[in-house]
């Protein structure tokens, strides 16, 4: 792999390329689907190619392609070097990458099974075995339980002399199912909406529980059919699990890229509410709120030891008691900070794809209290859990969320299950009402493996720490 | 390339594929993806990204005694593949017959000479992308504005063949241009344009287009929350069908319960004023003329006059509930069953200025931003509405207004139709999809929340 990565990179510099990088990729993917006691799927991928990205006079070019000889990949140099070209006609100030120390290193995901390895005896028998529990009552309409596994394997070489391998493994799955009693439905999911991912190997399936899930899942779907719906009005709502790391995702994590904050997402994605003036000094939330970038963290789907940028990953403060302290940036954009270092957070998905600004792991650090304490000190309120539906502004500002399922809370205790759970807010408002978060005992990463951004659009893998949190008066039950 | 030599190229991949794959099978089918995708991306008023992809990938199935196996690729060396196919047949000893195994037809007759694929789109340079961009972008900084968006060519080829003889290929191409222009206060104006032919988009009036847009839409005014008459612009339109697609009209849901529509059909489910057709040989935005099972794509009347009147079928349905095949079908195994695909509102008799000019005290949107559904029961939807909405007094477009949340049932807004356009557009969803849409005026639109943006 090198030498072709050598052949690329050198041929950009003799074209003129002020800079050049090459990425070659092979990624594996399997997904096993099994759907009302049928294998609904089962996929097995494999995608190996190269992009090879160049500063010439000063632009971007990138060409891509998954042709592996000397050949083409020469001609998708020529083709990269002249794009950058092309690109170098309506440039309005040159690329200025930060300074960044070149690496060699080799860097992996830990892992203990190998999930390629697993028979597929034991991985369908798993399956099978979750979805007789599901469809053991007969208001149950549909019942899918799924594994996924992923190995992205990734070589990067770049003309300031830096040979990057890294292996990252990717593991998870989850099951949903579906109750109806002939006019309405409702869907629970396990572990998560979508279900749960971390780097990893086969040992993460075990760690899921999936068979415990199964029967309280399906209990609370058909519990759902004959269940009031939300009540509407403000409530002191407490969010768990993957729900309380898609608010970190959306509400923090998009709203602080730094490619985002420039204007440079404004036609799809949109922009942000905070700009560059608010870094230092803005009141993002209450003084318990401390949110955390951290590519090193272990088994995060956002975990890595470099970025596609090749600048080694570490850890930093977004939110620090409360005040708005670093955007998520790359080399590209540093400057725009005012720092002269990258914050390693530039990663492309596969090789297709040039690297655009993604979060890493993204947390909410843990507080001081008890779950149960927490309810217990909640008169009137709502639990709301597992992600159904999300819509959030073009600046990161206005944003609506929908749940499968939610928890009525009065004075100290949870009294009923509600459906349609929904609420809303404004970001700085929402985050300045958490007035308490759980301790560590119930702190958990939860996987985002699809996150979609850029044009052409691309996917990331990102997981969000937290632990359950309250925030005070938050409207809810819009339908 | 000539057409001929691509198709070559396409078949010489299927005939490896076949070959090699009957050594461990008795029925191969496999689907060939091959795309070259080209994009220049623009934001403050430079070229900030510009990119250029070719991928080939075949999608690969394995058949035995009612099971089988799929893989993805994009390697076509015989070793390589007797590796992968070796691999992926040791799954058949899990797997059990299954009963509802399509029988997949072993020729098509389909039309083949649909204006799907177009030179002048394949031949747009990175060089040419540029030019547009600057043209948008220095007109923009003359008046102090901000542009952003993207210049795209790509060309693409599905092709279809089993073991049994099947064959079909379908080569198709797309240019996108699409534009935000705001000032310093964000206030903004947008505009975008796909087409198979590049050659329609006339660059320097959408251009014009958006940057009057973006004026008109200068210093937006609050306005409360409730419900309003509202004028939606095609895109906004394209969100609404794109819901339709994959859950109202999702024949897996009808049949499983968990569509609003089950048990409906030849049932009042709109307004008498909206008719929606799946016609994959429309001349806006041609689609391809068979599915993913080798069965030829029909035009489906899904609603007439209000009414739900049909569903798209693929073989295992079809054969499950004594209906024919319509060509809505994906790959076997899929989990989604069939879907529309190339939706079209049909429209009205009155024109846009018409509507806009008889209008009172209504709202004119532009179109959503991250819409997404809330509620399944009754597809209730929620998104924001961006880049213009203005308040009409009179006939007239008064001035703009700041954006809202809104938060509301698709099927109460269809029944509250008050006019369709008679123009209509390809427009794309925000989270994908394309479809073929007339403006709508629709009463009692709920807006649920303010922003300051």
């Amino acid at each position: 792999m090198k030498n072709l990565a050598e052949i690329a990179v050198n041929k950009c510099k003799i074209l003129g390329a002020e800079y050049a990088d090459i990425r070659i990729v092979e990624m594996k993917d399997e997904e096993l689907r099994v759907k009302n006691g049928k294998i609904s799927d089962v996929t097995n991928a494999v995608s190996l190619g190269y992009g090879i990205r160049v500063i010439v006079d000063g632009a971007w070019g990138f060409a891509a392609s998954s042709v592996m000889n000397t050949k083409d990949i020469e001609k998708t140099a020529e083709l990269a070097v002249r794009i950058g070209k092309a690109s170098s006609m309506k440039i309005n100030k040159k690329v200025k990458l930060s300074k960044e120390k070149p690496y060699i290193d080799r860097w992996n995901s830990p892992y203990m099974i190998d999930p390629f390895k697993v028979g597929m005896d034991e991985k369908l028998g798993l399956l099978f075995e979750i979805d007789e529990i599901l469809r053991k009552d007969k208001k149950i309409k549909n019942a899918e339980s799924y594994m996924w596994f992923n190995r992205e394997h990734q070589w990067f070489l770049s003309s300031e002399g830096s040979f990057i391998e890294q292996e990252l493994l990717r593991s998870g799955g989850g099951f949903s199912v579906t109750s109806s009693d002939g006019n309405t439905f409702q869907k629970r999911s396990y572990p998560a909406s979508f279900g749960q991912y971390v780097q990893g190997g086969y040992e993460v399936i075990y760690g899921l529980k999936l068979i415990e899930g199964a029967e309280k899942t399906r209990e609370e779907a058909i519990e759902l059919l004959t269940a009031e719906n939300c009540p509407s009005g403000k409530k002191d709502l407490i969010i768990v699990g993957e729900q309380l790391a898609l608010q970190i995702h959306e509400s923090v994590g998009h709203a602080t890229e730094l490619d985002r904050v420039l204007g440079l997402e404004a036609n799809y994605a949109g922009r942000s509410f905070v700009n560059i003036e608010k870094k230092g000094n803005f009141k993002y939330g209450s003084d318990i709120v401390n949110i955390v970038a951290d590519p090193t963290a272990p088994t995060g789907l956002g975990t890595y030891g470099y970025d596609d940028d090749g600048v080694r990953a570490h850890r930093f403060h977004v939110i620090k008691n409360g005040i708005f302290e670093n955007f998520l940036g790359n080399r590209e954009f540093a400057h725009e900070q005012i720092e002269n270092f990258s914050r390693a957070c530039n990663r492309a998905e596969g090789w297709i794809n040039i690297p655009i600004v993604r979060m890493p792991n993204l947390s909410l650090m843990p507080g001081s209290y008890k779950y149960e304490d927490l309810i217990k000190d909640t008169e009137d309120g709502i639990i709301v859990s597992t992600v159904k539906s999300w819509s959030i502004d073009q600046y990161r500002y206005n944003f609506q969320f929908g749940m499968e399922i939610a928890w009525l809370i009065e004075n100290g205790k949870i009294t009923k299950t509600v459906k349609n759970p929904t609420y809303q807010g404004i970001t700085p408002e929402f985050w300045g009402s958490c007035d308490a978060i759980c301790n560590e005992d119930y702190w958990k990463f939860w996987g985002v493996p699809n996150c979609g951004k850029g044009q052409p659009g691309q996917r990331a893998e990102m997981s969000h720490g937290c632990a359950p949190a309250r925030f005070r008066k938050i409207e809810v039950g819009i339908v | 390339m000539s057409e001929i030599l691509r198709e070559k190229k396409i078949k010489d991949i299927i005939d490896i594929i076949l070959k090699t794959g009957k050594e461990f099978a008795p029925f191969v089918f496999v689907t060939v993806f091959s795309i070259k995708d080209a994009l220049t991306r623009f934001g403050d008023n430079e070229i900030t990204q510009n990119v250029y992809r070719e991928h080939v990938t075949a999608d690969i199935r394995l058949s035995k005694d009612k099971k089988s196996t799929s893989v993805s690729i994009d390697r076509f060396d015989v070793d390589y593949l007797k590796e992968s196919f070796k691999k992926a047949i040791e799954i058949l000893k899990f797997q059990k017959p299954d009963e509802d195994y399509p029988e997949l037809p072993k020729s098509i007759d389909y039309i083949k000479e649909l204006p799907s694929w177009c030179k002048s789109t394949s031949e747009l340079t990175p060089e040419k992308r540029a030019e547009v961009i600057k043209n948008l972008a220095e007109k923009c900084q003359e008046k102090s504005l901000i542009s952003s968006g993207i210049v795209s060519n790509n060309e693409g080829i599905i092709a279809i063949a089993s073991s049994d003889g099947l064959y079909a290929f379908h080569e198709s191409s797309k240019a996108k241009y699409s534009a935000t222009v705001m000032d310093d206060n964000g206030d903004s104006g947008w505009v975008e344009y796909a087409t198979n032919d590049v050659d329609n988009i006339d660059f320097d009036k959408a251009t014009s287009l958006v940057i009057n847009k973006a004026i008109l839409n200068k210093s937006p005014k609050d306005m409360e929350i409730g419900e309003y008459t509202v004028i939606l612009e095609p895109q906004a339109v394209s969100d609404i069908l794109l819901f339709l697609s994959y859950i109202g009209f999702s024949t897996m849901k009808y049949y499983e319960g968990d569509s609003p529509f089950s048990g409906k059909l030849e049932q009042k489910i709109f307004s008498d004023k909206i008719s929606i057709i799946d016609n994959a040989y429309n001349q806006i935005n041609p689609g391809m003329p068979f599915d993913m099972e080798g069965n030829k794509k029909k035009q489906l009347e899904i609603v007439k006059d209000g009414v739900f009147k049909e569903l798209p079928y693929d073989i295992k349905l079809s054969k499950k509930y004594n209906k024919v095949p319509t060509g809505h079908g994906f790959a076997y195994p899929n989990s989604n069953g069939p879907l529309c695909t190339n939706l079209q509102i049909l429209p009205g008799k009155r024109k846009m200025d018409d509507i806009i000019n008889s209008s009172d005290k209504c709202l004119l949107v532009t179109h959503f931003h991250y819409t997404n559904i809330i509620n399944p029961n009754d597809l209730t939807f929620t998104g924001m509405t961006r880049d213009g909405i203005f308040w009409i007094e009179n006939g007239d477009i008064s001035y703009p207004v700041k954006n809202f949340r809104f938060t509301e049932s698709i099927i109460k807004a269809l029944n509250n139709i008050v006019e369709v356009s008679a123009e209509q557009e390809f427009a794309s969803g925000f989270f994908g999809g394309g479809f073929i849409c007339p403006a709508l005026k629709i009463d009692n639109f709920r807006f649920s929340s303010k922003t300051d943006y």
